[in-house]
């Protein structure tokens, strides 16, 4: 027995020794990571408490061509503009085709993670938001090298996630609300939508707190801050906010104009005030025929470039790949594809500069809903077998057309889109008198060549010879020009035709009329139809029209202008151009150009997951988180 | 040799470590064979309570390759492929590797040469088990190296020499059948045909370019291997001595160049050293060595170059100029000789060093029966490639100009040199009590205590991946307690108690417990009869734990990931970024591993023996991003925090059966068959429901398997399967999303009924998941006069492969074709016409790029039951009287072929089934042999 007492001794004994090594390792068990923060660590110093902030940058989009493949989407979509990328599969043929669904609509396609292309908004979006959340929500006690830097950067992430808020709303419609930090425990039962026109008058209300900041500054004065928030900025987005808030699509039968207006008519003041203005003078005239050309065609950030005060906030992105590559025209030896082809339609909503009038009737500006032909309006001026002359400057900065000159450094040739080649099922378009085309001809199929009879003009510039990447044409998220539009329309809804007409004709001036064909609106409806049709032709290839369509009417709706998109075929009959409207799309006019004009193309899709997960987990159901017409 | 007349059953041998030690094997019941147990520690399987199946050194070396990991394929009841008892969870499975009691977390099997091994036993079952805590809790492979015996000498030369060659080897077309059907594919797709007439004219009379690749460049390897064993010891020192070389070389038909040589060749030394001493009465000492080194020198495209072979078509020009650019064609910018001889060179040389020392304390002077040993364990790899890149120009012959013509941007370059490095090494000390003592006869104690700390510092070899650059440290404390009565009734309680660094403060240890009991009812004196001469009943239940550690980035997932680096803007500071990525959660704990096993050991006369065992392992709380996590609160799908929801049931049976006689004709016979089947199932996999969405299956995981693939199902209505015309496609009045079925393509159900082909028809695709549902494997060996004869089956069933991404039965595959690969069966593709004249099709039309057709769909699902002869040898031992003479013990030669035929019913041909892609190859070898004892 002793024996044994002996032997538990030792055991135990052995037990404790082992349990002692144990105690002393335990401290092996917490290791410091590689290179990882702590929660801790990120706000303890002010480079880590900026350098977290700056990550809520990462997601601003790119816009331009960097869309999927360089095709942007939203210009492809609306009625100005069709995709030679038409020939690829599944691309914007998905779209054109009407083939998006809720887990596969091309603004949400899965490869976004890599961060090179726009796209993906739902994730990137509430991503970014929920960064700034947290940065609201650590900053009063976050380290900062300055109280006065602690209370910029506050009022920089308020502007930033409004601006994101603004994106999302404007692609989704109805948002939650969310300012808090969402972690995997947070309950998300009874997480309500709020009615779009909510939420934009949230984010007018967060831009509002930040114009009352003593720190942030009207605008940049560095190129070195070119990314960073301004009052400018946050401007800009009330008033667009406010204006899409009291729009149809987004209103929800509210009548917001009244408020819509105040906050265009404040902000637009202030702005005024603070030294923006339009871009009127033209520096080169050797390489650009007007200011308005000039201006696209140059680089320049917000307060970066002293004689450019229009800019609000202009992209600092270089992309690597210039216009002439992604937009270009055959001619240009670098050119990669036409890209973004105009179309007739908006070729057509380029007025007569000597008579100031529109070449058709604006109420109804086409005989037929296929476009075949228009109705003109014999005021204009306008000559059917002349088409290109005597029109509005900003067609001249915007299109290549047949017959427009190009004279971009070594290059000095004459673009020719006729083809007397081209031939498809439409019996108007089988004339073979010969066999020959221009050198920049329609073409079906061929990436590089045009669909349309047209090739983008706008952003290129003439000082940059084709293979340069240089001082291009840059992005503008938002310029003053916008907002004199957001106003004018604002003041048509509210009865203020003339400011409204005002507003227009200053934008109108420096686009080159006179004043003495200055526009006057005898009520209402033809004021609206002045300033929708000036929005337009001024804010052509700014990604507006998609959004301007689509708010202006009812989510039941039918988009009408993209539903049939048109454009120019010519040949040549001896000396004589013959100009022929055809139909775009696969259908050659049997059934729609974009079946993207559908009702339901106002809002994108909701992705299919999260509709059913929040559907779940707020215990509405899939459907209430999930956009009209999107199953 | 394997056919000694009086060779211990295989699977149950254990009587020692020796090849040879069958001598006595005779006078050893079955109850009394002693089973390997965690540690290095034997017990007999009487009071063995536990789980696990053995295969001994006899039956390995049947296995003529080099690799460990092929040579017991279908051995081992439960094993397939370094997973014992399929997947219970969707992180990592594989089971824990113990190379002479020193775990092995960087070993692959295949680097260890079969020759050296003495016995390789996989425990199953959580108390056979549980004492290597949480990295064994999905199952533990034990290898024992040989080891020297007392009072003999032995020596023991093999030498063995084989010709490799791919399994299938499929006919292929020739340029005029892949240029027609290349021709039809564009057709089809509504472009102009890339081969005009009079090419194929001169494709089809042979004036024509008809480069057959695979004659041109392949060759049968040659794999010569040899070994040189000797092993013995008396009382106080036995030893054991392995060195062994081998050479595989030839894969390709290559030109040497002046500047290095492209061959294929892997050279592989090893040495097995193992030492025990016994110091005095109470201490003996042991140290093992293993040392392997690995040089290989390829062609720096090697892996590249059977895919470039079957999917470079035979049109394509083959040779070079005399200035050294190599002809190719458009779209082919790797040209096979180029790839081959000109593309650079790779040498690597890998050396794998594992040793351990340790003392064996007898601590009688303290209390009978008790011991203590301590061991120190080592282990490290280093892998080392020298690169050397080079490049070359390629030309295109142009018609027009009649000459070639330098394509693309590459041109000669000079040979250049580089290397990289990967170091792993692991360090582990363990300490241990022992006690062993029978009271009064009929009651036994054993029990355990067994201390372990290891230090891990891996590179990113195995785990590639930068979480594992860290070091990682585990400590454990395990015990086992059995009491035993009469030697009929064993109850054994065993437990771990261990941390992981995984999870947060508070959360870190765990403590496991494990019960078993056994009863050998064949011991109970009222049960002894000659017809069952042996019965063991055994039941074992545990919670063990498992920390996930080997899934992929996944340490540390209690912490938030913050990243400085990239994301930043400039304007903000210096530009720099902390992005916030994978999100913490600080409850992040242990996958528990609920495991229950009820088995038998059955005997029929000392001949017929039967290990039957039923397993079921709740694996719950299984680490996963869950779904439900909606990328609305901020977090992307790839940065969702990990939670501890996963819920998989797996369960199985695993069956061994052996046969072994000599019949009084001298003929001996031994029969040994294994069987092992699971089933695994997603309980909850914290998943979203479709059912809203009106998918025709609301869930893609829950209720599956592990890795169940999804895809349409085809319509058959028409009797076709096929659209066979633009009107029948509009008339069906579906939309379909993403790619538009053209006439020819196949034909899905609208299962969830809405008019649309999208994922909400999709359905679960028949058995297309990760893991076999069945394997088996059996084998006899007969053994007459000398003449022995060997033949060994594996096999599988009850699961099915995808295939309409595996270039051959696919005849576009993204990524990986250019223009396509057109097999014979692609001849009975559909077209108009074929439809037209009522001919057999038997593929959709062919595509320019992937089709409607070859999205998932059950149309591409094949089958992969198979069953295969592995092994057939015939083998002649000379009279021992004859070769006495020279001083000998035995003189055996043999022949010896291996994968010689397979049985399987792969939908598509030139597959193997065991093989994804026509240009992944499994293979034949034929092998003569010789072995030599002194």
């Amino acid at each position: 027995m002793k024996k044994h007492l002996i032997n538990i001794i030792i055991s135990i004994s052995a037990i404790c020794g082992s349990g002692m090594v144990f105690t002393s390792c335990e401290d092996d068990l917490n290791v410091t990571p590689d290179g990882r923060m702590t929660d801790e660590a990120v706000f303890s110093t002010p480079e880590n408490t900026k350098d977290y902030f700056a990550s809520a940058f990462a997601h601003i989009p790119f816009k331009i061509f960097k869309y999927y493949f360089f095709d942007n989407f939203l210009i492809d979509m609306s009625d100005e503009g069709w995709s030679t990328a038409d020939y690829q599969p599944l691309i914007i043929n998905d779209i054109y085709a009407g083939n998006c669904n809720t887990t596969k609509h091309r603004f949400e396609w899965d490869d976004t993670g890599q961060g090179k292309w726009d796209g993906g908004y739902w994730q990137r979006y509430w991503a970014m938001i929920r960064v700034l959340n947290n940065c609201l929500k650590r900053f009063p006690t976050a380290a900062f090298e300055s109280e006065s830097e602690r209370e910029l950067c506050t009022a920089e992430a308020r502007v930033l996630r409004a601006f994101y808020y603004l994106q999302m709303v404007k692609f989704y419609g109805d948002l939650p609300i969310i300012t808090d930090v969402y972690g995997i425990n947070t309950d998300y039962a009874g997480l309500e939508r709020k009615p779009a026109y909510e939420v934009l008058q949230h984010i007018v209300e967060e831009c509002e707190m930040a114009l009352d900041s003593p720190n942030l500054p009207w605008t940049l004065t560095s190129i070195q801050m070119k990314n960073r928030m301004t009052k400018g900025i946050a401007c800009a987005i009330i008033s667009q906010a406010s204006l899409f808030a009291a729009s149809p699509l987004f209103c929800h039968d509210q009548n917001l104009w009244q408020y819509a207006y105040d906050k265009n008519k404040k902000v637009f003041d202030l702005l005024v005030a603070n030294g923006y203005e339009l871009y009127d003078h033209l520096n080169d005239p050797k390489s650009y025929q007007n200011a308005y050309q000039e201006y696209f065609a140059s680089r320049s950030y917000s307060g970066s470039k002293a004689d450019d005060k229009e800019t609000i906030w202009g992209s600092p992105m270089n992309h690597g790949v210039n216009h002439s590559a992604i937009n270009g025209v055959p001619l240009f030896t670098n050119s990669h594809q036409a890209g973004c082809v105009p179309t007739q339609e908006l070729v057509d909503a380029f007025d007569m500069l000597t008579t100031g009038e529109p070449i058709y009737d604006l109420a109804n500006p086409y005989v037929d809903e296929k476009h075949s032909d228009i109705n003109i309006n014999p005021k204009s001026g306008y000559d059917p077998a002349n088409p290109y002359t005597g029109r509005d400057p900003r067609f001249y900065a915007c299109i290549y057309y047949n017959g427009s000159k190009i004279n971009t450094g070594v290059l000095n040739k004459t673009v020719e889109t006729w083809n007397n080649e081209m031939s498809w099922n439409g019996e108007a378009c089988n004339y073979k008198a010969s066999s020959a085309s221009g050198n920049c001809k329609v073409d079906q199929t061929a990436q590089r060549y045009t669909r349309t009879g047209y090739y983008n003009r706008k952003y290129h510039t003439f000082k940059v010879q084709p293979g340069q990447v240089k001082d291009e044409g840059n992005w503008k998220y938002y310029r003053l020009g916008e907002i004199y539009l957001n106003l004018a329309e604002c003041a048509v809804e509210t009865n203020r035709i003339d400011e409204a007409m005002n507003l227009v004709n200053v934008i109108r001036h420096r686009a080159g009329f006179d004043p003495s064909v200055d526009k006057v609106a005898a009520g209402q409806v033809e004021a609206r139809l002045i300033v929708r049709h000036e929005r337009q032709v001024e804010l052509a290839f700014e990604e507006h029209r998609y959004f301007d369509c689509r708010r202006w009417g009812v989510v039941t709706e039918d988009i009408k202008e993209e539903k049939y998109n048109t454009g120019m075929w010519i040949h040549k009959d001896g000396t004589k151009y013959v100009y022929v409207r055809f139909p775009l799309g696969k259908g050659m006019g049997n059934g729609p150009s974009k079946y993207s004009s559908e009702a339901k193309y106002r809002l994108v899709p909701i992705p299919l997951k999260e509709s059913n997960t929040l559907g779940s987990l707020t215990g509405f159901g899939a459907d209430y988180w999930q956009n009209p017409g999107w199953e | 040799m394997i056919l000694k007349k009086n060779i211990i059953p295989i699977f149950l041998a254990t009587a020692t470590l020796s090849a040879s030690a069958a001598t006595d094997a005779d006078s050893i019941s079955f109850g009394q064979q002693e089973l390997e147990a965690a540690f290095g520690y034997l017990e007999t399987r009487d009071s063995y309570t536990g789980s696990q199946s053995s295969v001994d050194a006899e039956q390995i070396e049947t296995w003529k390759g080099t690799s460990i990991s092929a040579a017991i394929r279908g051995k081992l009841a439960g094993w397939y492929n370094g997973v014992i008892r399929g997947a219970s969870s969707p992180n990592a499975t594989d089971a824990l590797i113990v190379l002479d009691g020193i775990p092995m977390p960087f070993m692959t099997l295949t680097d260890l040469d079969p020759t050296t091994v003495g016995k390789i036993t996989i425990l199953k079952d959580a108390a056979a088990k549980a004492l290597y805590g949480p990295q064994g809790a999905q199952g533990v492979l034990l290898i024992t190296t040989k080891h020297g015996e007392n009072n003999s000498l032995k020596v023991k030369i093999s030498a063995d020499f084989s010709f490799e060659s791919p399994t299938d080897n499929p006919d292929m077309l020739d340029s005029y059948g892949q240029a027609m059907l290349r021709n039809q594919a564009l057709i089809n797709d509504g472009l102009a045909p890339k081969f005009s007439s009079s090419q194929l004219d001169e494709f089809a009379n042979g004036t024509g370019i008809n480069n057959d690749w695979r004659k041109k460049y392949m060759k049968d390897m040659f794999l010569q291997k040899y070994n040189v064993q000797v092993g013995g010891g008396g009382e106080r020192v036995k030893f054991y001595v392995n060195a062994g070389f081998s050479r595989e070389t030839g894969k390709f038909n290559t030109m040497y160049d002046d500047k290095y040589n492209p061959s294929d060749a892997t050279n592989r030394f090893t040495i097995v050293s193992n030492l025990d001493v016994k110091i005095n009465s109470w201490l003996r000492g042991f140290a093992n060595t293993n040392i392997g080194v690995k040089r290989i020198n390829a062609s720096a495209q090697s892996a590249n170059l059977y895919k470039l072979m079957y999917t470079t078509p035979n049109w394509v020009e083959d040779g070079m100029l005399e200035d050294g650019r190599v002809i190719t064609a458009e779209g082919y910018p790797t040209p096979i000789l180029g790839a081959i001889n000109y593309s650079g060179v790779n040498q690597m040389t890998r050396t794998d060093l594992a040793a351990n020392i340790g003392l064996d304390f007898t601590l009688d002077f303290i209390t009978k029966g008790l011991s203590f040993k301590a061991i120190f364990g080592y282990s490290s790899m280093y892998n080392g490639i020298r690169g050397g890149s080079f490049d070359y120009g390629r030309v295109i012959y142009n018609k027009l100009s009649g000459k070639y013509e330098s394509w693309g941007s590459n041109i000669a370059t000079p040979l250049s040199w580089a290397k990289g490095t990967t170091t792993n090494y692991y360090m582990d000390i363990q300490a241990m009590f022992d006690y062993h003592r029978v009271f009064a006869e009929d009651h036994s104690v054993d029990a355990l205590l067994h201390y372990t700390s290891e230090d891990y510092r891996g590179d990113d070899t195995k785990w590639y991946n930068y979480a594992f650059i860290l070091p990682t440290n585990r400590i454990q404390l395990a015990g086992e307690a059995r009491y035993g009565f009469k030697n009929r009734y064993f109850v054994q309680f065993d437990f771990n108690y261990s941390g992981s660094e995984m999870m947060a403060k508070g959360h870190q240890f765990h403590f496991s417990p494990v019960v078993s009991g056994s009863w050998v009812a064949s011991n109970e004196s009222w049960f002894k009869n000659d017809l069952v001469t042996y019965l063991k009943i055994r039941a074992s239940y545990g919670n063990l734990y498992y920390d996930s550690l080997r899934a992929q980035d996944s340490r540390y997932l209690y912490n938030n990931v913050y990243r400085a680096g990239a994301g930043g803007i400039t304007g903000i500071y210096s530009g720099f970024g902390v992005t916030n990525l994978r999100r913490g959660n600080v409850n992040v704990g242990w996958e528990t591993s609920k495991q229950q096993d009820y088995g038998f050991d059955l005997g029929f006369m000392d001949k017929f023996h039967i290990i039957a065992d039923y397993w079921r392992t709740n694996q719950e709380g299984i680490l996963i991003q869950s779904e439900l996590n909606p990328v609305l609160g901020g977090v992307t799908a790839a940065n969702r925090a990990f939670t501890n929801s996963g819920k998989v049931l797996n369960q199985g049976i695993d069956l061994t059966v052996t046969y072994d006689t000599v019949l009084p004709c001298g003929l001996g016979i031994n029969v040994a068959g294994q069987m092992g089947w699971n089933h695994n199932k997603w309980e909850n996999a914290s998943e979203l429901s479709y059912a809203d969405a009106n998918y025709a299956y609301p869930y893609r995981k829950t209720g599956y398997s592990i890795g169940q693939q999804w895809g349409y199902l085809v319509d058959n209505s028409n009797g076709s399967q096929f659209y066979n015309s633009q009107a029948e496609i509009d008339a069906s009045g579906l939309q379909f999303t993403g790619k538009q079925p053209r006439p020819g393509d196949l034909k899905f159900q609208d299962l969830n009924g809405d008019g649309v082909i999208d994922e909400g028809d999709q359905a679960p695709l028949d058995v297309v998941y990760t893991m076999p549902r069945f394997e088996y494997g059996a084998s006899v060996a007969l053994d007459y006069r000398g003449f022995d004869l060997y033949l060994d089956f594996i096999g599988e069933s009850g699961r099915s492969m995808l295939m309409n991404k595996s270039v051959g039965a696919a005849e576009f595959v993204d990524g990986i074709t250019t223009e396509g690969v057109y097999m014979p069966m692609h001849q009975e593709a559909w077209t108009a016409d074929r439809f037209a004249q009522g001919l057999p099709i038997s593929y959709p039309a062919l595509s320019t790029t992937a089709s409607s057709s070859l999205q998932n769909n059950s149309f591409y699902v094949s089958k992969i039951d198979y069953l295969r002869l592995r092994n057939l040898t015939l083998g002649y031992s000379l009279p021992e009287n004859i070769i006495k003479k020279v001083g000998m013990t035995k003189l055996r030669l043999y022949v010896n072929g291996q994968n010689l035929f397979t049985w399987d019913n792969m939908k598509f041909d030139g597959f193997d089934p065991e093989s994804d892609q026509v240009f992944n190859k499994v293979f034949r070898s034929f092998n003569v042999g010789l072995n030599i004892h002194f």
